[in-house]
């Protein structure tokens, strides 16, 4: 392998990391944009376009915009060619994981994507012993009576990470969690939908675009970069659909879940934290199936299909029918602070798991960082394509 | 040249620090009384007590040590942030 690049940058000390490297750069709520680097500057333009509070590092997966970070892609971006049905999407992602012959722990916060997660592998596991599901309190605010239901399989493991256990937990196996479905189904981020209504979704992207920016270069990048997509994007919410899972599907993960890991694992293999929908297989299942994703301009309807398909396998009609979006936080304040319990605060963790720190985080100079690092990471900034 | 007094910053930093923290241990505690038959709330206040004697006592040791004079290196909404987090009902 070449030199390992960044798989997650910790946003609170990215911008002083690229003032060390002689690029300037400005936060922009809690992402960045940084001089010399146009093309990237629009993609934070578009997240602007897209929430109030930018969040989570934008991560290219056409690998067509120079970005100021070089991130690891590690699923770049390709046109499916196949159709699946959402069933048989499922099936072949737990085959997947299945044939690592690893125990899957699956991370349940009783929200939509995590349940049908652990629903796929109920339902197509061979052998359900294989399976640990860890929850918190939490889980069972959101989905009361999920945790009855899963008593049908006394052979499955269930773990509630609340109390200390979160700090001292060490997991074997697979660790999945329900993430990258919020960027699949365009559903990240409130903001927008509190903002401007839900209608707004099935209105042309492009004059939305030119409304909050109306810079003709801004609107002929989007026009280009959507083509990328290879479908016509005229919505809202296909934009969405695309930025999202073009630009966050694998930031999010690595920057909510990822720390959490790091801290206390010896050695940790980042490859096993895996996001449960990020497969091409589910990715082509979306693909060609958008207008599921969203089939009325009322909220409840969002992943209808995705409820419906926990239903016909668990039968739990309120929940099929009253849950709502609630966004789920617990993993990510037990991530924050099990980092900081362990003082085991990160500047970066590279793609080989290395974990770039200095000794007196939060405290960050850089007279500290090129004591620990002198000129070894410089690769990491400028020119990265 | 004269030479920047930061210690004079830092004492006055962690002043800053250790009042804030008095007012989240102060409200800990209330919570700790008013919820004394609570066996759950009462644990977890608290376990969170102890966390954020632990976390005082390792930041109030970071900023004496550090290096710089430089007030920007000093991530004032960090240390906010965190105690936030530490003393967060959620956890």
């Amino acid at each position: 392998m070449d030199k390992p690049l960044i798989n997650s940058v910790n946003p609170r000390y990215a911008v002083s990391m690229l003032k060390y490297h002689s690029i300037d750069a400005r936060a922009v709520s809690n992402i960045f944009k940084a001089d010399g680097f146009t093309d990237y500057n629009y993609l934070v333009d578009i997240n602007c376009v897209f929430s109030n509070n930018p969040t989570y590092l934008i991560v290219d997966r056409t690998c067509s915009v120079p970005q100021p970070i070089a991130y690891h892609v590690p699923r770049p971006w390709q046109i499916p060619t196949y159709e699946l049905s959402l069933d048989r999407a499922l099936e072949k992602r737990v085959a997947e994981l299945e044939s690592t012959g690893q125990k899957i722990n699956v991370f349940w916060s009783g929200g939509i994507d995590s349940t049908v997660a652990t629903t796929a592998f109920l339902k197509h596991l061979k052998d359900p012993s294989q399976l640990r599901i860890i929850y918190s309190p939490w889980s069972t605010y959101e989905h009361p009576e999920y945790l009855k239901f899963l008593s049908k399989w006394p052979m499955v493991d269930t773990i509630d990470m609340s109390g200390e256990v979160y700090l001292h937990q060490q997991l074997d196996g697979l660790l999945i969690t329900g993430d990258t479905g919020d960027e699949m189904h365009a559903s990240i981020d409130n903001s927008f939908l509190k903002t401007h209504g839900y209608d707004s979704l099935f209105s042309s992207w492009k004059d939305f675009f030119y409304q909050a920016n109306p810079d003709t270069n801004f609107i002929d990048f989007c026009e280009k970069y959507f083509a990328l997509s290879g479908i016509v994007i005229t919505t809202l919410l296909q934009a969405r659909w695309w930025f999202y899972t073009i630009c966050k599907l694998h930031g999010t993960l690595n920057e909510t879940k990822l720390p959490f890991f790091i801290a206390g694992y010896p050695n940790f293999d980042v490859k096993r934290l895996i996001g449960f929908f990020d497969t091409p297989d589910y990715e082509s299942y979306i693909y060609f199936n958008q207008h599921k994703i969203m089939p009325t301009a009322e909220y409840p309807s969002w992943r209808q299909m995705l409820k419906d398909y926990c239903f016909d396998f668990d039968g739990l009609e309120t929940w099929r029918t009253v849950h709502k979006k609630v966004t789920s936080i617990q993993m990510i304040i037990y991530a924050y602070k099990k980092t900081l319990l362990a003082n085991q605060r990160y500047l970066m963790v590279l793609q080989d798991g290395t974990t770039i720190t200095t000794p007196n985080l939060p405290l960050f100079s850089e007279q500290e960082f090129k004591l620990c690092y002198g000129s070894s990471l410089d690769y990491l900034f400028g020119g990265a394509k | 040249m004269m030479k920047i007094n930061h210690v004079f910053y830092k004492t006055y930093l962690i002043n800053m620090l250790h009042q804030r923290i008095a007012i989240e241990r102060q409200s800990l505690l209330q919570e700790l009384t008013a919820s004394a038959t609570d066996a759950v709330v009462w644990k977890r206040r608290f376990r969170m007590l102890g966390q954020l004697a632990g976390w005082e006592s390792q930041i109030t040791a970071k900023i004496y040590a550090f290096e710089t004079n430089n007030v920007a290196d000093y991530q004032l909404g960090a240390f906010i942030e965190e105690l936030m987090m530490i003393t967060s009902r959620n956890g």
